[in-house]
């Protein structure tokens, strides 16, 4: 179990290693995502 | 190839190489430890394990990707390379400018030394399970970090093969190299390659997430080279920014 806990630390932290980064990068992409599906 | 093709394919393969060239590194790293201070058969025992664990998940996953609409799957993985990719380049950056110490193989080489040889002896019985389980999981992780950046650079324009032959090269690198010179490989530009790595990785997650939400970018694949440059580009003078920055404030 200890193995799985460490893996899956291991992955969240993978992507998720700066908690601000991470949520300017979700944001842009939200933002990118909201201005296309208007332009179109 | 095409020359669009090709503008995808050979970032694709060498994001895949220099990846994988770090990670293996890591992953040979603790090995060398264990074989070093609990004996190589446990090590070589948790080595394979890891790799059958991978072979599997590779198994399973693999067509379970070709199920998935391409929009969705470039989407996915695109943000998933952002997040990835940047968290990569922003180490970078700041190793590169002496805001965070540089990665040292040797120290790490040590580290683990240190930390099984305690293991073992505050649990004298178990010294086979406990190289065999550092092993397993330094392999295992590392491992997963390459699966991932193999699909993620591969599997929106059906590149995963010359990508994972990319990654299979890296380690028949690294282990070549590590049965030569049997010490940890600490004269590899760990940052430079990480540096690299995010850089295309970010370029990846850009294209990538646009081709997922429809854009049709100028130039095609060719915009690829444009996002990685850019990347660099940015990268190299924030480095440069905060290094004078870091050196006036000491």
């Amino acid at each position: 179990m200890a193995i799985l806990r460490d893996v899956v630390k291991e992955l969240i932290a993978m992507f998720l290693a700066d908690a601000r980064l991470t949520a300017a990068i979700l944001l842009l992409v939200a933002v990118v995502a909201g201005l296309i599906s208007d332009w179109t | 190839m095409e020359l669009q093709s090709f503008g995808v394919a050979a970032p694709a393969v060498t994001a895949a190489f220099v990846a994988s060239l770090v990670e293996v590194v890591e992953a040979f790293t603790i090995v060398l430890a264990v074989g070093t201070v609990q004996g190589w058969r446990a090590a070589a025992a948790g080595t394979l394990a890891a790799l059958a664990v991978l072979g599997l998940l590779v198994a399973v996953l693999g067509p379970v990707l070709d199920q998935v609409p391409i929009h969705a799957l470039q989407l996915t993985v695109g943000v998933l390379l952002l997040l990835f990719g940047m968290g990569w380049l922003r180490k970078a950056v700041l190793r590169s400018a002496g805001v965070i110490p540089l990665h040292d193989e040797d120290a790490s080489f040590a580290a683990e030394k240190a930390q099984l040889a305690q293991e073992a002896q505050r649990r004298r019985s178990s010294l086979a399970r406990i190289g065999w389980l550092a092993a397993f999981k330094a392999v295992l992780l590392e491992g997963l970090e390459v699966i991932f950046i193999v699909i993620a650079v591969g599997a929106g324009r059906g590149l995963v093969w010359p990508a994972s032959l990319g990654a299979l090269a890296a380690c028949a690198v690294v282990l070549l190299v590590g049965v030569v010179v049997h010490k940890p490989l600490s004269r590899v530009p760990e940052n430079a390659l990480k540096f690299g790595v995010g850089v295309m990785l970010s370029a990846f997650g850009v294209f990538w997430t646009g081709e997922g939400l429809g854009v049709e970018w100028p130039g095609h694949d060719l915009a690829l080279l444009v996002f990685a440059a850019l990347f660099l580009l940015v990268g190299l003078g924030t480095a440069s920014l905060l290094r004078h920055r870091y050196v006036e404030a000491m």
